[in-house]
């Protein structure tokens, strides 16, 4: 070939290169507009007042930035019967979500440690009966846990929903951290049991220092699900007890006369926040935690 | 420093036996080599004398107290690991002394301590860093010094320069030596670099399958293995093994009419023994092409492969239908497909029965 050839076909190629780029982004972007769309009308929906959502268009832009949507959401409108707002709800999540998270992920970590650094005859066999129950359904465990929290004298209480979800969620975050946990070295343990640590000493001086991608996985992990968990949050609690789910879902089905879209969607945004700034922040450890192990390093 | 005693030690996992039986007696200030291939227990012998692991049956003696139910820790033993087992949340400082603090030892003592052998392994300037931040070489420093400063009275080494490039395991061999030297220390070494053991070792323990098949030191291993195993395993290349047959104290190579070698000046262990089915070793480095001294046979042969390693160069010869290999200065220019005048020196054989494969 000759030497204009060569420049054709470099030509050519680097043309097609650009073409194809252009085309990825193009999908990319239509995916994103589609997925962005519902939090786009979400937003715009609870500025709005009636009046605009009447006659206005579903991705208009409100008139002006009106909070008051918002504030009906959060306090309620003032009169006391039958009125549902989320404030209440929101700190009963809090103070359901926070304890919840931590004991199921600390109690996790440690099985896990346990099940790959302390190897015990049947360990196999218990990890297995793990990896079960993280195929346990939701349905499957709601009449025996009911009774269970009856005979404890729990039941309608947050602590009896923080055990629902320390138990539920024990099999999830054992298994995240077994498998973190076997990529790392058992001669790190060996060594400190000859420099003469226990069992403890090794997890807290040693192991857990170094587990922060995987603890982050298992918090977000535990938040999302306890969080936006409405099933065992309606079946276990009722009145002031409920979380947001369960508020948000009696707020939205059952104003009496007009549909409020404002106050819902604020409503639904306001539910949905904490999960949302948890993934902002700790997003990027999430994914480099989950493969984390998967790759040599 | 202590001496260590393994009497009859078994060990199971599960229906595998994978150690069969051990007994070996070190001496305050030995430096004993378990060499052995991979997979022939010599790791599980150093985690059970760590007391990582327990053994089935039989006896660990430490400065002649037996440790069987002893901790790890309270053996007073250091381990340095093949992959360093650094820990990774903490500073090379607190690396070094954890165990110390896990102690209780003094605040005094440990910064003693510390100084003491991070001066001795010239690891001051990295007190501070964590071991991400340090090479390969760096890290074996640390880890060696972590075992040091306890000033243990047994020192077990886990295959420690394995991970380590060509060069770098040289050096450190070479420091390790040095070390043993000045601080006279009992040491146990896992490896299975044969030339690790030889340079290290004030003796060697050859296992396979579970069992030690010669202890010994590296001088008689490499002269006078006591078993085909051992011959084989140990020199690079391996040596001939010539089958044959012993008669009135000549040896006649299988396949061969006319060669008859004479036996006459071997030292039999046992000296009854006059005839049998045995098998004939020399080492490629103890065939010449002159007769370099009066225990030389002269014997021709075919040359059919080189090759060439730079500093020497390694002949296939046919020695009638069975494999012979020389090792020769690769200064000489050597022919191909051409019968060749070698001599074995006979000073240097080895004879092996072949039923029991043992020496004899």
């Amino acid at each position: 070939m000759t030497e204009n050839n060569y420049y054709q076909l470099e030509k050519s190629s680097k043309n097609k290169k650009i073409i194809y780029r252009w085309i990825l982004f193009i999908i990319l972007g239509l995916f994103a507009i589609y997925y962005i769309a519902p939090l786009y009308v979400m937003i715009v929906t609870s500025f709005k007042t009636m009046e605009e959502i009447r006659q206005g268009n579903l991705f208009s832009l409100p008139s002006a930035l009106n909070f008051e949507a918002w504030d009906v959401a959060w306090n309620g409108q003032g009169f006391s019967a039958g009125d549902v707002f989320l404030k209440t709800y929101f700190w009963n999540s809090v103070k359901l979500v926070v304890p919840a998270v931590i004991i199921s992920t600390i109690l996790g970590a440690i099985n896990g440690y346990a099940l790959t650094k302390w190897r015990f005859k049947g360990d196999s066999y218990i990890f297995l009966l793990f990896l079960f129950g993280t195929f346990i359904p939701y349905q499957a465990i709601l009449l025996p846990m009911s009774r269970t929290l009856g005979s404890m004298g729990i039941s309608n209480s947050i602590y009896g929903l923080i055990l629902v979800h320390v138990v539920y969620g024990l099999c999830f975050t054992t298994l995240f951290c077994r498998n973190y946990y076997i990529s790392i070295s058992n001669e790190i343990v060996k060594a400190a049991r000859i420099d003469g640590a226990g069992f403890f000493k090794i997890f807290f001086r040693i192991i857990l220092p170094i587990s922060a991608p995987i603890l982050v996985v298992t918090v977000i992990w535990q938040f999302t699900m306890i969080w936006n968990d409405f099933l065992f949050g309606a079946t276990f609690t009722f009145g002031n007890e409920a979380p947001i789910q369960v508020a948000l879902n009696n707020m939205v089905l059952t104003s009496s006369s007009v549909k409020r879209y404002n106050v819902d969607m604020a409503a639904a945004i306001i539910a949905g926040f904490p999960t949302l700034i948890v993934y902002v922040l700790a997003g990027k450890y999430f994914i480099r935690g989950l493969t984390a192990g998967s790759v040599k390093g | 420093m202590a001496n260590l005693k393994i009497n009859d030690i078994n060990k199971n996992f599960g229906s595998t036996e994978v150690l069969k039986g051990i007994n070996l007696d070190i001496n305050d200030g030995d430096f004993l080599v378990l060499l052995g291939p991979s997979g022939c227990g010599k790791s599980t012998l150093l985690n059970t004398i760590a007391g990582l692991e327990t053994s089935n049956s039989g006896e660990i003696l430490i400065d002649n107290h037996v440790v069987n139910n002893m901790e790890p820790s309270d053996r007073d033993i250091a381990l340095v690991f093949q992959s360093y087992a650094l820990y990774p949340a903490m500073t090379v400082r607190k690396n070094v002394t954890f165990g110390l603090e896990q102690r209780k030892t003094p605040k005094e003592k440990i910064s003693e301590a510390l100084n003491e052998v991070s001066n001795l392994l010239q690891i001051n300037e990295l007190l501070d860093r964590k071991p991400s931040q340090l090479s390969g070489g760096q890290r074996q420093r640390v880890a060696m010094g972590r075992a040091l400063v306890r000033h243990p009275k047994v020192f077990l080494f886990d295959e420690p320069l394995s991970n380590l490039d060509a060069k770098l395991r040289v050096e450190m061999r070479r420091e390790i030596k040095k070390l043993h030297k000045r601080l006279k220390t009992t040491i146990v070494y896992v490896t299975h670099d044969q030339t690790e053991a030889m340079s290290l070792g004030t003796n060697i323990a050859i296992m396979d399958q579970g069992k030690i098949q010669q202890c010994d030191t590296p001088k008689n291993i490499y002269n006078k293995p006591q078993n085909m195993f051992v011959a084989d395993f140990i020199g690079s290349p391996s040596m001939n093994l010539l089958e044959g047959s012993l008669n009135n104290k000549m040896f006649k190579p299988n396949g061969s009419d006319n060669v008859q070698i004479p036996l006459e000046k071997y030292d039999f262990i046992n000296k009854n023994i006059n005839n049998g089915s045995i098998f004939l070793g020399i080492r490629p480095e103890h065939v010449y092409f002159d007769k370099v001294n009066e225990d030389c046979f002269g014997i021709k042969l075919k040359s059919e492969i080189i090759e060439y390693t730079g500093h020497e160069q390694i002949i296939t010869f046919n020695f009638s239908g069975q494999q012979f290999l020389g090792k020769f200065p690769s200064t000489i220019d050597i022919q191909m497909d051409k019968e060749l005048d070698l001599y074995i020196d006979l000073k240097q054989i080895s004879l092996f029965d072949k039923n029991t494969q043992n020496r004899i």
